[in-house]
């Protein structure tokens, strides 16, 4: 099966190829799904440093369990299904530590240095601003109750379909709809104050 | 349906409309409620501007050595696993002739620190178990530790995970000496062979998980810690009327690891049938290499070592059954509780009825009707 198909490489030569053995393949597929696997995370979770980990943690489990992956689903929704559960078990695990305290999660920066970021349009504006925009957006969507936040975070961040999203966390398409309404209006109320300013 | 009503599920609908997944249907009675209600309009205005500002967010940018990180994490647990297995492959043939006189060198070296005298021993009570032991005793539990020099398997808090058969697997004996500088060697490529570097196996024990990890919680029990390397599957069926209504259970399975840098894993599951819940992860417990043990939850260190002399068995405690898992299929066992059930014990109480009833299965009609 040729690796690559003149628009990039091919999706299921690589993974036959990474199942078969291949790293270079695998070491691909990383590459190309590295940020979405680890803004999933940083989302859900809310700490650099953890989502950092558990992005790994994703990737190796992906590298164990590749072989079991049948195709009948997108590779995409396959990989979120994981790394939803890695993060839903870390959140699980970290709120039943004793020592654990919620500000320890809203830590979004890399040491000293802020985060790098990848600009999703072509808007000129300055960086310091989505920065800023990003750290308010987060702080209202980490207030939010964790189905709640989940669901914005597949839906508007990483933009699945609502089949897409049922399927990651294996729930019904009704379920899906009913979850993101509500979501949004919670969100929406958090960020009542940011949405006024800005359509005046 | 009444005006309220169309407005009810206008709003339900509004959040939806910009992602354009709607019905035809559906869109075109939002869109013209909208028409007919400024309200709504400025609404459904409000939650594009939201839609926007969410999709046009920056991302993060991954760390741009995750690739070699995991690579190298990967390597490091297939790594001596695969040493032997890359003797014979074709591209690094090592001559069976090599390997017979490395294999003789070993067991000469066996035979020769076995005949040493045994004056590079530390004292017992010097010897980390000793440690380990006491520092099990400091953490305040009532567990019937044995001490060093006792001939017996080790055993850590609470339950003491124990073969039936009495060949409780990777346990070495407790009273095994402290290695010689020569030993040292030996153990440390013994270790690294077993691939688990980061477990410091002194002495057949397993080293203790800090004291923190093995407080009791809301649900669930101190069990014990596995031997060493291995992790303890055990499960634990409880009602949960009171968190999820009526007709629904909770099945606890506690993994707990025997790993110091790693935590124990308690997941809780919500489901119509325990049981067979409990039964089917078992089963796969089993299926992937592991073996059932028998389980005692109470008695003092006296007691079991008087009953360890007159039996080779331990008697069964109130706990069920638990299963010893080989570290190497601690991970698939994850994954098939990940992705046949999901954990959602600490996020139930956020769900409504209707999301309950759907992810549990369950009905909440009560037997005369109502609801």
């Amino acid at each position: 099966m040729p690796l690559h198909n003149g628009n990039g490489y091919d999706e299921s030569a690589l993974i036959s190829r990474a199942v078969g053995g291949d790293h270079d393949a695998f070491t691909i597929i990383m590459k190309r799904y590295k940020d979405r696997v680890f803004n999933t995370a940083l989302r859900l979770l809310g700490n650099y440093a953890i989502a950092e980990e558990l992005t790994q943690d994703v990737f190796i489990t992906v590298f164990r369990k590749l072989h079991t992956f049948k195709g009948e689903a997108k590779f995409s929704t396959w990989l979120y299904r994981i790394t939803v559960n890695h993060s839903k078990n870390r959140i699980g695990y970290l709120a039943r530590r004793a020592h654990y305290r919620r500000d320890e999660l809203m830590d979004y920066t890399q040491g000293d240095e802020s985060i790098s970021l990848i600009p999703r349009t072509e808007r000129p504006d300055d960086r310091v601003g989505d920065r800023e925009m990003m750290a308010h957006l987060m702080d209202r969507l980490t207030a939010l109750k964790k189905k709640d936040r989940e669901i914005i975070i597949l839906k508007d961040f990483e933009e699945l379909s609502y089949e897409e999203i049922a399927s990651v966390l294996n729930i019904q398409l009704g379920t899906v709809k009913s979850r993101l309404s509500r979501a949004r209006r919670q969100l929406k109320e958090a960020m009542k104050d940011i949405l006024e300013s800005n359509s005046d | 349906m009444s005006t309220k009503i169309y407005e009810k599920r206008a709003r339900e609908l509004l959040p939806l409309l910009a992602d354009g997944e709607l019905s035809e249907h559906d869109e075109a009675f939002v869109r013209q409620m909208m028409e007919h209600d400024p309200s709504l309009k400025r609404e459904g205005d409000r939650y594009t501007a939201l839609k926007r500002l969410t999709s046009d967010m920056p991302r993060a940018a991954a760390p741009e050595n995750l690739e070699e990180i995991v690579t190298n994490r990967l390597l490091e647990k297939r790594g001596v696993r695969s040493f032997f297995a890359s003797l014979f492959t074709s591209h690094r043939r090592v001559p069976l002739e090599a390997l017979g006189v490395a294999a003789v060198a070993v067991l000469v070296l066996f035979a020769v620190i076995r005949l040493l005298p045994l004056s590079n021993m530390k004292p017992m009570d010097e010897s980390p178990m000793v440690e380990l032991t006491e520092s099990i005793d400091k953490g305040g539990t009532e567990s019937p530790t044995l001490m060093a020099g006792e001939d017996d398997a080790p055993m850590a808090t609470g339950a003491i995970p124990h073969d039936s058969t009495g060949t409780a697997p990777d346990f070495s004996s407790p009273a095994t000496p402290a290695p010689s500088p020569i030993d040292a060697d030996l153990f440390a490529e013994e270790k690294a062979i077993m691939e688990e570097p980061e477990d410091e196996i002194i002495a057949g024990i397993t080293p203790a998980v800090p004291e923190e990890e093995f407080m009791d919680t809301e649900d669930t029990a101190v069990i014990g810690t596995a031997p060493s390397g291995m992790l303890t599957v055990t499960p634990a069926a409880m009602t949960a009327g009171d968190t999820v209504n009526r007709g629904a259970s909770a099945t606890i399975l506690l993994v707990s690891t025997s790993r110091e840098t790693e935590q124990p894993i308690i997941l809780t599951i919500y489901t119509k049938n325990p049981h067979e819940t409990e039964r089917t992860i078992m089963s796969k417990a089993m299926e992937l290499g592991g073996d059932v043990k028998r389980t005692r939850t109470e008695g003092s260190r006296d007691t079991l070592l008087k009953e360890k002399k007159e039996s080779s068995e331990f008697i069964e405690g109130n706990l069920p059954p638990m299963v010893y898992l080989p570290p190497e299929s601690v991970e698939d066992l994850l994954m098939f509780i990940e992705l046949n059930y999901p954990p959602i014990g600490p996020e139930l109480e956020e769900l409504d009825m209707t999301e309950k009833e759907e992810l549990l299965q369950l009905d909440f009609t009560a037997p005369n009707g109502e609801n």
